[in-house]
């Protein structure tokens, strides 16, 4: 019959309050985070969009540096060209040729050099400087530049060299030019493009300003940068392949730390404080709705127990008048017995008077009587598994702050119920106090309240089992006694009280000894149909 | 049996108390007049001290003027008959504030009968010994009166315990002088020795001297 033991755990996930008030918090709660999952949508689709939007900026200023770049590299081939063609036609004296450098190399800055050599490669002229004077030439130098001219030479048409380091220059790479007269090859001109300079001129401000812009070799070493402020390497860059003059070179741009602008960054911290402040408050406002609902609660339970109170001391003072009466009256007739001066007729109004007063007596219980029974229970259709679970609800609170594990063993298959629930649930709630209460002594990892319902023979019944201190046999018999308390503070009303509802209902209210020294309180109630 | 000089006056709503209250004091020989009210009481009440010394049963709650209230009015009109207070409702201030304003005692029902009746018994025996000091106070003053300023010197330096010889050199008059006005003191004061007027002296109106 009954199903797995259930457990919870003393924080546990499900919500604080009844499932009975749960849909007054879905509406809100569902609201508020649909807002904050969209306003979270919100933010991210912004920031993915701002990343393609950067990231597209990017390509196209990159792509905008290369072809300038390559623009200018054809640019001045064409003009070289040129003066190849007037050389070749024997145009161009070499006083000629060196005002034409002069004016070329002043144009264009990035070329820092223009030699012109005869066809065995030796040096005629040279701009700036003197004929067979190039700057310290390397090995690799007069190699790359034979590579070059062979290439020149054989294609007719202008070929580039890979890039090596020029003391004093940086990184350097040449351009050579065949010069043909009538398909003899006549010699070749070569143009020395410094990488350094070709960046400080070729790459604008605005370009500079936005990213660092750098000349990788096929290695991906940088050999050539626009500027020296370091940038962070894990910024989104962009590479892409500048030819001429090949050879694997690529130009990199890389963004500088991209400043999100503040308006935008306010924002979102205002959205996440607000979001913050927004659950906060929920938490808040869903805790001082727990709070007051757990005091109206305690209201509405010491409001009875007032009342019972009020009713008892007015029960007392009506009952004080007859009884300090009679007994008024039979000292009197003992003094007057004692010292003989009894006379008959005397005690025989004595004794109808006192009789007179006992009968008053008699009706002040009779009408406190008729009081209490105009309340009976409310008898209606219950389940007698959900008065429990609402009862717990109440002292989840609690139990969490004892920690207090609660193990529910509810058997699902119970019967309707025709009772009071309130009164019921009444009872379920006192006897789970008095169980939290007798365990805030015993250690924590014995701290379990256990609650059964089962329904043995033409009954329904209730258990609530604690580990906690017992009760002492001396305690036994009195507990069930009004205005008997084993707790300091205790009115001594509650289980009294429980055991009036219970034989209202007819059942009976015990406690048996658990075998772990806790007790174990029980009710029954008779399944009636109405 | 022998009756008890003094009256217990009961005032109490409850028709049955007063009227049991009266049988257990009769009982023990004692007059009591009941009231069914304050007001009653007020009306009706003469404190007249030929009938003995009076003393007052009052319960505290009462449909009108309660007890408390009573008891203000007659401390306010000057009558000091001692009360006793009843109450079912008995609670600590408002006995404390009953026996602050000079009542006897506060009791709470329900009560032993007789021992009721045995502080009631005291009250009245003190406020008797109360009245019959006032009354020697009263005569007492009266004799006092009597003496002439010497007479009033002379018996100043008697109670003292001094010799006429003593009191004549002090006062700076012969022995024979003083002896009469020594007779004279002790006629005139209703004592036949020194060592009386002392004790009377030395009484509860010693201030007087």
């Amino acid at each position: 019959m009954n199903l797995p033991a259930k457990e919870v755990e003393p924080l546990p996930a499900r919500s604080w309050f009844l499932p009975a008030r749960n849909w007054f918090w879905l509406v809100p709660t569902t609201g508020i985070f649909l807002v904050l999952v969209s306003l979270g949508a919100l933010l991210w689709s912004t920031y993915r969009h701002n990343l393609d939007e950067n990231r597209r900026t990017l390509i196209s200023d990159t792509l905008w540096a290369e072809q300038n770049w390559g623009f200018h590299l054809r640019g001045n081939e064409a003009v070289l060209v040129a003066m190849a063609q007037e050389i070749a036609q024997g145009q161009l004296t070499p006083n000629d040729w060196s005002l034409r450098a002069r004016n070329l190399l002043a144009n264009n800055p990035e070329l820092i050099q223009l030699i012109w050599e005869d066809s065995s490669g030796k040096e005629i002229l040279v701009f700036p400087g003197e004929a067979n004077m190039r700057n310290d030439p390397q090995d690799h130098d007069i190699e790359t530049s034979h590579d070059a001219l062979r290439i020149a030479r054989s294609m007719g048409r202008p070929a580039y060299t890979p890039p090596y380091e020029k003391a004093g220059e940086g990184w350097c790479f040449e351009v050579h030019i065949p010069i043909y007269n009538e398909a003899e090859f006549a010699g070749e001109l070569v143009g020395v493009y410094s990488l350094n300079s070709l960046m400080a001129h070729l790459v604008p401000w605005w370009h500079a300003q936005r990213y660092n812009l750098s000349i990788l070799d096929v290695s991906g070493k940088i050999i050539a940068s626009k500027s020296k402020i370091p940038v962070d390497t894990k910024n989104p860059s962009y590479e892409i392949p500048v030819d001429p003059p090949g050879y694997g070179l690529s130009v990199r741009a890389t963004p500088y730390n991209q400043k999100t602008s503040l308006l935008q960054n306010s924002l979102v911290a205002a959205i996440v404080l607000l979001s913050a402040a927004v659950i906060w408050s929920l938490l808040v406002l869903r805790r001082h709705a727990h709070e007051r609902f757990i005091a109206d609660q305690k209201l509405r339970f010491t409001s009875r127990l007032v009342m019972m109170g009020e009713m008892a001391s007015i029960l007392a003072h009506e009952l004080n008048q007859p009884l300090s009466a009679i007994t008024s009256y039979a000292t009197g007739s003992l003094n007057k017995l004692q010292a003989g001066n009894l006379q008959e007729g005397e005690l025989s109004k004595v004794l109808q008077t006192t009789a007179t007063q006992a009968q008053r007596a008699g009706k002040i219980i009779s009408r406190v009587h008729e009081f209490v029974r105009r309340r009976e229970p409310r008898r209606v259709p219950c389940n007698i598994n959900q008065v429990v679970e609402e009862a717990f609800a109440f002292v989840e609170w609690e139990a969490r702050t004892l920690k207090v594990r609660i193990i529910f063993e509810l058997d699902n298959n119970l019967p309707i119920l025709h009772a009071d629930s309130l009164m019921l649930e009444q009872v379920v709630l006192n006897l789970a106090r008095n169980g939290l209460e007798s365990m805030s002594e015993s250690p924590f990892a014995s701290r379990i309240l256990r609650v059964k319902t089962s329904s043995p023979g033409n009954k329904i019944t209730v258990s609530i089992i604690d580990s906690g201190c017992g009760i002492a046999p001396d305690d036994a018999e009195k507990i069930f006694a009004a205005f008997y308390s084993t707790k300091e503070n205790g009115m001594g009303m509650g289980l009294n009280i429980c055991r009036s509802i219970i034989e209202f209902h007819r059942g009976k209210l015990w406690f048996e000894r658990s075998h772990d020294g806790g007790s174990a309180f029980c009710f029954s109630i008779p399944i009636m149909t109405n | 049996m022998r009756t008890l000089p003094g009256i217990v006056h009961i005032v109490d709503d409850d028709e049955a108390i007063c009227d049991a209250l009266s049988w257990l004091f009769s009982s023990r020989g004692l007059n009591a007049s009941t009231y069914l009210s304050a007001e009653t009481f007020l009306e009706r009440f003469q404190p007249d001290p030929q009938h003995g010394p009076h003393c007052l049963l009052l319960d505290v709650r009462m449909n009108g003027m309660s007890g408390l209230e009573l008891q203000e009015q007659l401390i306010s009109t000057g009558c000091s008959v001692p009360i006793l207070f009843l109450t079912g409702h008995g609670d600590v201030p408002m006995a404390v504030n009953a026996l602050k304003r000079g009542a006897i005692d506060f009791l709470q029902k329900p009560f032993n009968d007789n021992e009721l009746v045995d502080r009631v018994i005291d009250s009245l025996d003190k406020e008797a010994n109360r009245i019959a000091q006032l009354a020697t106070r009263a005569s007492f003053s009266l004799r006092l009166a009597l003496l002439t300023p010497r007479e009033r010197e002379v018996l100043n330096r008697m109670v003292l315990g001094k010799y006429n010889k003593v009191i004549a050199d002090e006062l700076g008059v012969c022995v024979r002088t003083v002896e009469v006005h020594r007779s004279r003191v002790l006629e005139k004061m209703g004592v036949k020795t020194a060592v009386e007027l002392a004790h009377l002296m030395a009484g509860p109106n010693s201030a007087l001297v």
